[in-house]
């Protein structure tokens, strides 16, 4: 079976564990537990009868004092890089994050999840997002807790994923 | 002769278990207990691709072969967190006897040490969140470095070097006061071989708290800029000991046997060749001697290996306890043993040292049980330097033909 990896990313607290045990157990716990180094999942996905597996790399949040580990995000295919929509900060590293993951791998994608859409925020424009670099491709404003648009995006990555590597074949 | 297994012994002490695959990613070989570190030891198998088993290796093919193009010697995947473990990941190339080029891929436990000190960042976040999302972020901001200056210890020293402040945590360590640390020089509290403290400069500091401990830091200097001016430093303290510890006992590892504690070949060649230097300049001879065991083989199969274990522990102590300060005892095989006798005055002088050995044979055997003791003996030969040989090699060469023509007799 076709295996591949993606890297979720991000500030620390914008709730990126909790956007892939929604993805990957379709659960949700309200206690935040700070991740630490990195954890890996496995998820198994069908697209137009393709299976692929694709192996998630959940990262340590970056804080003022620990920056994210370069060496995590080499050989993904696709990041989600995750901010929190209540946290004005976190959608501004948004720009950095990306930049990271420029530096890194150049061809994967990039995707966007603002998260925790199910409290209460500011509304942020998706465009200027989108603006920071052509490897963008969406934005998604996610809610771990309800589940809303979760599996839209990761459905999106296996989507593109599957049918660039058929391309290649 | 009876080998000890260095490397199991080390990847033990030192938490390390590996695997060994194909640069097709078969699976070749694997540590007892790699299993707890698979993601799922389901396909964890010889013969297995390895990335069923370790979903660290999917999407980073790119990067192994790299190895193989020498671009890199080695990579490291820090911090991996699986069933509850940390660990390192480390992947190098593997040559095997036969020329096989494979990947040794070694998974480096944290310490406890290490555990306690991610447990100490995990409460911090989860503090640090809960400002943050208080409504009242901005009387927060400063709630949230105060958090962090808890958790390290940090002073504030002037461009030459005085202290002009001081955090709690450091004032903790030394059980001292503000006033205590103000406008004298950070070494008078830590020490350290270069005195000036710059900016992206790797610097380690050694402080011992009132009970004596001494404790080994890393710095991070922190310049405080004014109109475009550096005017002060902050240094930021991160507590390395267990590191240093480690350092030290793999240094004393590779020098040492790991069943007796004595010096181990290695480190009686380099004893010798340093024993050739000293005589050249100070034309004082030095002797080898070359010690082998009588008939340790029935010892084992009469009172089992612990017995052989515990009466090679034994022999090991007595020499150490024989010799001088300045000699070293080494042992150098199974039941092989030599002593370096640093500057001897005479030849009387060695036949009088060795005689007094051959009496420890007699007076000291091994008690092993209540009811069980055992006799040794041993055969010995020795070489002087510069009479017999010129190099540690001939000089352990001829010695070990005299003990032979000894045990012969």
């Amino acid at each position: 079976m076709f295996s591949y990896k993606i890297v979720v990313l991000g500030d620390f607290g914008v709730g990126k564990t909790s956007l892939v045990r929604r993805f990957v157990e379709n659960s949700f716990d309200e206690e935040y537990l700070s991740s630490i180094g990195v954890t890996m999942s496995r998820k198994e996905c069908i697209y137009k009868g393709i299976k692929s597996t694709m192996i998630i790399w959940d990262t340590e949040g970056r804080t003022e004092h620990s920056p994210i580990f370069k060496q995590y995000l080499l050989g993904a295919k696709a990041f989600i890089i995750v901010a929190d929509l209540t946290r004005k900060e976190t959608i501004e590293a948004i720009k950095e994050h990306t930049l990271l993951c420029q530096e890194m791998v150049c061809n994967a994608s990039i995707y966007i999840a603002l998260n925790k859409s199910d409290l209460e925020h500011t509304p942020v424009e998706h465009q200027s997002l989108r603006d920071l670099s052509l490897q963008i491709v969406s934005v998604y404003e996610t809610s771990a807790k309800s589940g809303d648009e979760v599996e839209e995006i990761f459905a999106h990555i296996n989507t593109s994923v599957v049918e660039s590597s058929n391309a290649k074949v | 002769m009876q080998k000890y297994d260095i490397a199991s012994v080390l990847c033990k002490k030192h938490k390390i278990l590996y695997i060994l695959f194909t640069q097709e990613f078969e699976l070749l070989e694997f540590s007892d207990g790699v299993e707890s570190l698979a993601s799922t030891a389901q396909y964890l198998q010889t013969g297995k691709d390895v990335r069923e088993s370790f979903w660290e290796f999917v999407g980073i093919e790119e990067r192994l072969f790299e190895l193989l193009s020498k671009k890199e010697k080695s990579f490291t995947i820090p911090v991996v967190c699986n069933h509850g473990s940390y660990y390192n990941i480390e992947v190098e190339l593997f040559t095997s006897p036969q020329g096989d080029i494979c990947f040794l891929c070694s998974f480096w436990k944290k310490s406890e040490i290490a555990l306690k000190y991610f447990e100490k960042i995990q409460k911090l976040n989860q503090q640090t969140l809960k400002l943050k999302t208080d409504t009242n972020y901005a009387n927060t901001k400063q709630s949230y470095y105060d958090l962090l200056n808890k958790q390290f210890i940090s002073f504030h020293v002037d461009l030459e070097g005085f202290i002009t402040q001081t955090n709690e945590m450091c004032r903790y360590f030394f059980e001292s006061d503000s006033s205590e640390f103000f406008g004298k020089h950070f070494s008078e509290f830590f020490h350290t071989r270069d005195v000036s403290l710059k900016e992206g400069v790797e610097q380690v500091l050694y402080a011992r708290d009132p009970l004596g401990v001494e404790v080994c830091f890393h710095t991070n200097v922190i310049p405080i800029e004014k109109e475009g001016k550096v005017v002060e430093n902050i240094i930021l303290c991160f507590d390395i000991t267990y590191l240093k510890k480690i350092e030290k006992d793999l240094e004393y590892a590779v020098a040492h046997d790991s069943l007796t504690g004595v010096a181990n070949r290695t480190r009686l060649l380099k004893k010798i060749d340093e024993a050739i230097q000293e005589s050249k300049t100070s034309k004082k001879k030095f002797a080898i001697c070359f010690i082998d065991l009588d008939k340790f083989k029935p010892v084992n199969d009469t009172f089992g290996h612990h017995a052989g274990d515990m009466l090679l522990k034994h022999i090991a102590t007595l020499l150490q306890n024989f010799v001088r300060e300045s000699d070293t005892v080494a042992r150098i095989g199974g039941d092989e043993f030599v002593i370096l006798f640093k500057e001897i005055e005479s030849q009387e002088f060695l036949t009088d040292i060795i005689k007094r050995l051959e009496l420890l044979q007699q007076k000291n055997p091994l008690h092993y049980t209540h009811e069980d003791t055992i006799h040794f003996s041993f055969s010995l030969g020795c070489s002087i330097y510069p009479d017999d040989a010129k190099d540690a090699k001939s000089l352990l060469a001829f010695a070990d033909q005299l003990m032979y023509k000894q045990k012969k007799k």
